[in-house]
């Protein structure tokens, strides 16, 4: 996969959803799911972190055994995808405690978005530890991905439900709320990105 | 075993290595010898396909380090110049963690750490071993699946003499045990002199001198030490002393110990042919205890 057709991909999931139309979750539930967002967000950023710590110190040790670089990327971004569905799994599970009533809310294409949206972020914080290899770059990046770019993508339609939240919101996060047709464009840009992290680590994981 | 060609590696705008060549032969304990900052460790992280050349050819094995890396070092044990060994996890969980990456038993991962002299100290964690013992742990992870081939980068340092007594006794015996070829970097000399039988200097990124220490030890007139076997070890030696080609002579139990130039190993030899043709010497070997004396000429030669 060439950092072209990466760069194209990319481009495709911003442009759609620029122009897919919101459709929002109720916004009881939206609170919800953002802040459980946001708490998954500090934990894939301090386990991106962890990777820059380890790519510094103990890495070596075991990229000294017969192990590949893209092995070594693949443990981490699944350490994270599992730290994200644990996340996930843990709301539900507070949902069918409080009122399982409430699972209902939480239709296929909004669990499909939201563990979309935690894996793009693992992706894009993974890729900037492996490229980066400084955690206070990788909290650049954090707060650009989760704070700076929505805040400047933030869409007028959104702002009426959550105005106090906008600067918060992601912009993958923000894929969830405008309904299945950007599903695709987002599981697109999250297989791009798988693709850009194993070249990377093939190509520039040295300890 | 190993063969370098015109290898480069940049690290920003600083060459760390600027064209070097050298082979390591099979079946050798190599010094990778320099002053600090000389490329010995990105030398030996690119054998080990941890780094990745700018330029040239690298074949470690018959593999392509950086290309075949899995492949590679699933033959190769490692020994970091500072280790870093998750703080908490016992000696014992990490050995057996890393043996089953090679897939090997944990009786495997046990032979190790009986070779490398840490067996008492598996259920330690790395933050409560002495240095030395964390230096015979990073052995024991080296020496995992009897590797054929040890890279072991500084393997004494930041250790007390004892500790480096322990750690090069450990490393000469495994070398003759496991009939592994060695390659240690180092810069303390006389240490390798005790160990080593053939050296590659490096200098400032560049390749200084390589070949065996006796060759190199001919080629810069340095001095070369003979260990002859005797039944009779003072008389062999009275009669040794009494030669100007010998510059001295020590009885080592039955072993004659004859220090010469370089330049004089001929005549040396022919001396010595003649004494077991009258019965005086069994065998010898040649070995140089003027490694130190070799590296300066190199180093100052190239500099």
């Amino acid at each position: 996969m060439t950092a072209a057709t990466a760069a194209v991909s990319a481009l495709t999931f911003f442009f759609t959803l620029t122009l897919v139309p919101a459709g929002m979750p109720s916004p009881g539930l939206f609170m919800v799911l953002f802040f459980t967002h946001l708490g998954y967000s500090v934990i894939a950023l301090t386990s991106a972190s962890a990777m820059v710590s380890d790519l510094r110190s103990t890495a070596q040790v075991f990229l000294s055994q017969p192990l590949s670089r893209t092995t070594y990327a693949l443990a981490w971004l699944a350490a994270l995808l599992t730290s994200m569905l644990a996340t996930f799994s843990a709301m539900l599970l507070s949902f069918a405690v409080i009122d399982p009533s409430l699972l209902s809310l939480v239709g296929h294409d909004v669990a499909s978005a939201w563990l979309l949206d935690g894996a793009l972020l693992s992706l894009v914080l993974l890729l900037a530890a492996l490229w980066l290899r400084r955690a206070s770059a990788l909290i650049a990046v954090w707060a650009v991905v989760e704070f700076g770019v929505p805040l400047l993508l933030s869409d007028e339609r959104l702002a009426q439900v959550a105005v106090l939240l906008r600067p918060l919101y992601s912009v993958l996060w923000s894929a969830m709320v405008v309904g299945g047709s950007l599903l695709a464009a987002s599981a697109l840009l999250a297989a791009t990105l798988t693709l850009l992290l194993l070249r990377l680590a093939k190509t520039r994981l040295e300890v | 075993m190993i063969v370098f060609e015109g290898v480069v590696k940049r690290f920003g705008a600083t060459e760390a290595l600027r064209g070097v060549t050298f082979t390591v032969p099979k079946g050798v304990v190599a010094g990778l010898l320099g002053p600090n900052g000389a490329g010995k460790t990105t030398t030996l992280k690119i054998s080990a396909g941890l780094l990745r050349r700018d330029e040239g050819r690298v074949s470690v094995l018959g593999l392509d380090p950086w290309e075949q890396g899995e492949e590679l070092r699933e033959r190769v044990g490692i020994l970091h110049e500072k280790p870093a060994y998750p703080p908490d996890v016992p000696a014992k969980v990490l050995l057996r963690h890393l043996a089953r990456i090679r897939g090997l038993t944990w009786e495997d991962a046990l032979r190790a750490a009986k070779l490398a002299g840490v067996e008492r100290y598996l259920e330690h964690t790395p933050s409560s071993l002495s240095r030395g013992y964390l230096q015979r742990l990073g052995l024991a992870i080296a020496l995992l699946g009897e590797p054929e081939l040890l890279l072991l980068d500084e393997p004494t340092a930041n250790l007390d003499p004892s500790a480096r007594r322990e750690v090069l006794t450990a490393i000469k015996t495994l070398g003759e045990e496991m009939g592994a070829t060695v390659v240690i970097s180092s810069h303390v000399i006389p240490e390798m002199e005790q160990v080593c039988s053939y050296a590659v200097v490096i200098s400032g990124g560049v390749i200084a001198a390589q070949g065996s220490i006796a060759d190199l030890a001919t080629v810069l007139g340095a001095e070369v030490e003979f260990l002859v076997s005797s039944r009779n070890p003072r008389r062999l030696a009275s009669l040794l002393i009494a030669d100007d080609c010998v510059r001295g002579v020590e009885v080592d139990g039955e072993r004659v110990v004859v220090r010469a130039s370089s330049r004089m190993r001929q005549r040396v030899e022919a001396l010595l042919e003649e004494a077991r043709a009258n019965g005086l010497a069994a065998g010898w070997e040649i070995r140089s205890r003027s490694l130190g004396e070799v590296y300066e000429r190199v180093v100052q030669a190239s500099r």
